[in-house]
């Protein structure tokens, strides 16, 4: 009796959570309306996200007809890429400015649908696989930050891994051994060599995109079935609808962004920002050059690992982790107001410490030295 | 006599060590880095990013006969204009010494800020628009054209690379107009 009962409240559970029957056209793209309000705007974020994921597609694509995945050749190989192939320079600059914008609209589009309650009932699965898209494309970003095998690459790879292994420390008895095992598997060898570069690049080109494209498949085919969230406490009662009004303004924010990202690529190198020493393929032998860091949007857990205790930022990555997947349950009664300004308070600090990060930890280590 | 014979071979010894001590100048380095307020290394004007003195290619120990042949010839390029092709130098290091010759590199050591003008405007390795003094100025490689002062970079493109910005600016415009359009049409539809 009590197994039925279980059985009958998840099948309610997940036919009201993906509801089969609202399966139409005319459900689905005739009738589909977007909500006009003073956060409109953030609707826009999703769309951006897949600009972003598409041009990542396309130009990894090309980049793939010309990367070589060995120790030896990867970096001559991007170093080919950038200075020999027609266009190359453009393509590359193209793929990594995507990735860069394509996590800063996800981050946007994260907040923005935290802070307006879009993950309310009943759409909890597609904030879950929202969570799950962020942390896949940060699992792209991480591997394919490896693979160009320059020094700021490898060098952080290893600092990567290396804190996986750390967690070990602080969990009981055969459990610690654990970290240590997953860090192995993912290295594949007992130090980053060629193993990792393999692994790195099957994960980056086959293993997160599949994953991804079937997630956000979900995620997209969620969106499509519920419709667009309210997102405010007092609707205005206007909309307009999905088809053809909605998309053709999503198409002209894409075409104005991609005008943006296109210059930007073909103007200023991706790896200007970077000094030159951490450009340079990596040398087993020499000396790691100073500065070597992450990519910008893991700064926000990486300057906090530098200042302060491991098992403190552990723990509260892991706390966030949870509270991310489990939002929809905690923040249930939670009003708009306050979501705005925990998404306030959660944005000052991303982008405070991304920005910043490093005057804080140089003012802080020159107070301590 | 045993004391002054010992100390004959340690100045021998020492002078022989000095005659193959690679005469680095990492104050141009110190300089660069702390004007720039960024990560420079040897590999500005070096082979090897870890400077000449070492077994790793690019360094003094791994220099065959005729680089040993060669890196001698550099070293008595005293006065400008003198084309050494000094082996554990790259491409930017040589010139420098063409330009100035080794007397004024090792008078400015004192002075590095000189270094750019005295390279003058006109010379620009990797063909970036970005002259090698400024570079060294901005701690970015002077033979990389993806190293650069970001917003020096896009200033520069802007101006190489107008025709292809000017076309994606027409398809964007021209695209905005036609959703406009598409807009319009749609709402007088509905």
């Amino acid at each position: 009796m009590v197994k039925s009962n279980f059985f009958k409240q998840c099948l309610e559970f997940v036919s009201e959570r993906i509801p089969v029957e609202k399966i139409s056209y005319e459900a689905m793209v005739q009738k589909k309306s977007v909500p006009h309000h003073k956060m409109s705007w953030a609707y826009y974020l999703g769309g951006l996200t897949l600009l972003f994921l598409s041009i990542q597609f396309i130009t990894g694509i090309l980049l793939l007809f010309y990367y070589q995945a060995t120790v030896s050749d990867a970096h001559s190989s991007v170093e080919h890429i950038t200075q020999y192939v027609g266009g190359g320079d453009l393509i590359r600059n193209l793929h990594a400015w995507s990735s860069s914008l394509m996590i800063l609209c996800l981050i946007l589009h994260m907040m923005t649908t935290f802070a307006m309650k879009a993950f309310q009932r009943p759409r909890e699965l597609t904030w879950i696989t929202g969570v799950v898209l962020l942390l896949l494309t940060f699992a792209l970003g991480f591997s394919g930050y490896l693979l160009p095998w320059h020094q700021i690459g490898v060098n952080a790879t290893k600092v990567g891994l290396q804190s996986i292994e750390l967690i070990g420390a602080y969990l009981p008895g055969e459990l610690a051994l654990l970290p240590t095992k997953i860090k192995e598997i993912i290295q594949g060898d007992s130090m980053v060599e060629q193993a990792t570069l393999s692994r790195f690049f099957a994960l980056h080109v086959v293993v997160c995109p599949i994953l991804l494209l079937g997630i956000l498949g979900f995620h997209l085919f969620s969106i499509q079935l519920h419709g667009m969230s309210e997102g405010v406490d007092h609707p205005t009662g206007k909309s307009e609808k999905f088809f053809p009004t909605f998309i053709l303004k999503d198409l002209r924010v894409w075409s104005v962004v991609f005008c943006a990202a296109f210059i930007t690529a073909l103007c200023i190198p991706f790896d200007s920002f970077s000094p030159f020493p951490l450009l340079a393929p990596y040398d087993a032998l020499g000396s790691t050059p100073p500065g070597i860091k992450p990519e910008w949007y893991f700064f926000f857990i990486y300057y906090p690992l530098e200042l302060l205790p491991f098992w403190l930022i552990a723990l509260l990555q892991n706390l966030l982790l949870a509270i991310l997947f489990l939002a929809p349950w905690i923040f249930k009664n939670t009003s708009r107001k306050a979501l705005f300004l925990i998404t306030l308070v959660a944005a000052i600090y991303f982008f405070g410490i991304t920005i910043f990060g490093q005057d804080l930890y140089n003012l802080i280590m020159g107070v301590h030295s | 006599m045993k004391k002054a014979s010992c100390a004959f071979i340690l100045f021998l010894l020492l002078a022989m060590t000095s005659s193959n001590n690679a005469n680095a100048f990492p104050e141009y380095q110190a300089w660069s880095q702390k004007h720039s307020k960024r990560t420079v290394n040897c590999a500005m004007c070096h082979a090897h990013g870890d400077g000449p003195e070492g077994s790793k290619p690019g360094q003094m120990d791994t220099l065959d006969a005729d680089a040993q042949k060669r890196l001698e010839v550099a070293r008595g390029a005293e006065k400008p204009g003198v084309h050494a092709d000094n082996p554990i130098l790259n491409e930017f290091g040589n010139y420098i010494v063409f330009k100035l010759g080794l007397e004024q590199v090792y008078k400015m050591r004192d002075d590095p800020s000189q270094l750019k003008q005295a390279l003058g405007e006109e010379s620009d390795h990797d063909g970036d628009g970005i002259s090698d003094g400024e570079e060294f100025e901005d701690g970015t490689h002077p033979l990389n054209n993806q190293s650069g002062a970001p917003w020096k970079l896009f200033i520069q493109n802007l101006q190489k690379k107008w025709v292809m910005v000017a076309i994606i600016l027409f398809i964007a415009i021209t695209s905005l107009f036609g959703f406009k359009h598409l807009l319009r049409y749609s709402s007088k539809v509905d």
